[in-house]
């Protein structure tokens, strides 16, 4: 009994490990820490940080942009829709 | 049917009883959704710095919420781990689902001015509807899992049903 016990554990931390490992965000990281841009007509304009000149509420709308150096252009970061804070 | 055996501690195999494996997957469960929740936030934390800047709270609280929820997931999934804190455990995720529950229906009620964008590795592509549905099934099995471990949930409702068919 206390080996199935101990087998079901281990198999729950391992599982919870991993999926946390396998799943954590790696294009989305530097996205996400690099400037926001917000779009107004054709412009980018930098729009300061996220949550505190800025909120993105549920929506599938674009809230902001970044720019990729990779690709040098400016993609979707944030999805939303953007709200001006400060 | 099965929860009704479980909680009357009928034999399954050789070694566990029902109630036993039943409590066992309860706990795996929630050491599951715990611990990869708290690992998700500590791997992408200065994405959930600004997920929690971007909640409908104090800037000023994220300091402290920042450390303070993942540490409480690590915690309580310690504590489900081992058999004799795993009561405790139970009513600390109880709680903690509790508390996110009512958050996400506050939500969802439009009571913020606007709604923010969830967090938590996978969990974060989950709608505030879907958190809605993910929270209470966590709330339920912590409750199960509380009236499991407690053992004497089932024998008191058969011993009042017996008496009264004496009478």
């Amino acid at each position: 009994m206390k080996k199935m016990k101990v087998t079901i554990m281990a198999l729950a931390i391992l599982l919870s490990i991993g999926g946390a490992f396998a799943t954590k965000l790696r294009s989305d990281d530097a996205c996400l820490t690099a400037t926001q841009y917000h779009k107004v007509g054709t412009a980018y304009v930098p729009c300061g940080l996220y949550g505190t000149n800025f909120d993105c509420s549920v929506s599938s709308n674009t809230c902001t942009y970044w720019m990729n150096p990779a690709t040098n252009q400016y993609e979707q970061c944030h999805i939303g829709t953007w709200a001006f804070l400060q | 049917m099965l929860i009704y055996q479980a909680l009357a501690g009928e034999p399954l195999y050789c070694c566990m009883t029902k109630r036993q494996v039943l409590l066992e997957t309860i706990s795996a469960l929630l050491i599951m959704l715990f611990l990869y929740a708290s690992i998700s936030k500590f791997l992408s934390f200065r994405v959930f710095i600004l997920e929690m800047n971007n909640q409908p709270m104090p800037n000023s609280l994220t300091p402290f919420l920042v450390w303070t929820i993942p540490s409480l997931e690590i915690a309580i999934a310690t504590a489900l781990i081992f058999e004799r804190t795993r009561q405790a455990g139970f009513y600390a995720s109880f709680a903690l689902m509790t508390l996110f529950t009512i958050y996400t229906v506050v939500i969802l009620l439009h009571f913020f001015r606007y709604i923010p964008c969830s967090c938590g590795g996978v969990i974060r592509k989950l709608t505030w509807r879907q958190h809605l549905v993910f929270n209470l099934f966590f709330v339920t099995i912590s409750v199960l899992g509380i009236l499991l471990k407690r053992g004497n949930f089932l024998n008191t409702i058969t011993s009042t049903k017996n008496k009264n068919s004496f009478v």
